[in-house]
């Protein structure tokens, strides 16, 4: 099964709704997804995400890729955004088309721990009291990143 | 070479790229990330935390060999998703 892969890295907002929508062309089997959200609790104005501007695309496509060869999907989409996003707004969509739920699930699941160790974005959170701090990297992150072997 | 600094780190040295010309002992990415470090009086990279880096944009550890690399690219651990 070749898996038609579709990656965006971008700083225009997308709609995760119509994502995954067009995802749904296949017309059989099932669809997973996951879309990340910025956090507006404590004090959280606004969520700022640095990329690199040659390394980033490359290493989402090698996270999406990986996971299509890894299950065997019907589609598979990522959008993943930078810039400076607001509370609420969507950071990143993942989605993926499987006749097998427990593919779509697991690639699904795969690709945002990946994403989250292995493709260079860093996080600065911006608060209400004029302060930005970076975002640490988690211990947990890196052990569900491992877990896929 | 050229040295870009990502994120948190280009906060802790200063400036987001430089030009540097290390000496010829100055073979791998932990030795320049050291080497870099020593010009600031050893905190300034330090402080920044554990700095990861990619020679010519592929992602390396400290232990590759930097050879004729054009861009070395630090950063701290990502934090993507």
């Amino acid at each position: 099964m070749a898996a038609s892969v579709s990656v965006s890295v971008q700083a225009e907002a997308f709609d995760a709704g119509a994502e995954l929508g067009a995802l749904g062309g296949g017309g059989e089997g099932g669809i997973a997804s996951f879309v990340g959200v910025v956090r507006g609790s404590g004090g959280i104005v606004a969520l700022e995400i640095e990329h690199h501007p040659r390394m980033t695309l490359a290493a989402v496509a090698r996270v999406a890729e990986d996971a299509a060869r890894r299950w065997p999907l019907t589609a598979l989409r990522v959008v993943h955004r930078y810039g400076m996003l607001q509370p609420g707004e969507a950071i990143v969509f993942i989605g993926a088309a499987s006749p097998h739920r427990p593919d779509a699930f697991a690639a699904v699941e795969f690709a945002i721990d990946r994403l989250k160790t292995g493709a260079p974005f860093w996080k600065r959170e911006h608060f209400d009291d004029g302060r930005g701090e970076w975002v640490a990297a988690r211990t947990s992150d890196d052990s569900r990143a491992d877990r896929w072997g | 070479m050229r040295i870009d600094y990502y994120a948190k780190l280009r906060d802790a040295v200063g400036r987001g790229t430089e030009e540097v010309s290390p000496p010829a002992e100055v073979r791998t990415l932990g030795g320049l990330i050291a080497w870099l470090a020593s010009r600031e009086g050893g905190t300034m990279l330090g402080g920044a935390g554990d700095v990861y880096g990619a020679i010519d944009d592929v992602v390396a550890a400290h232990d590759a060999t930097i050879g004729d690399a054009k861009t070395i690219s630090l950063f701290p651990a990502m934090t993507g998703g």
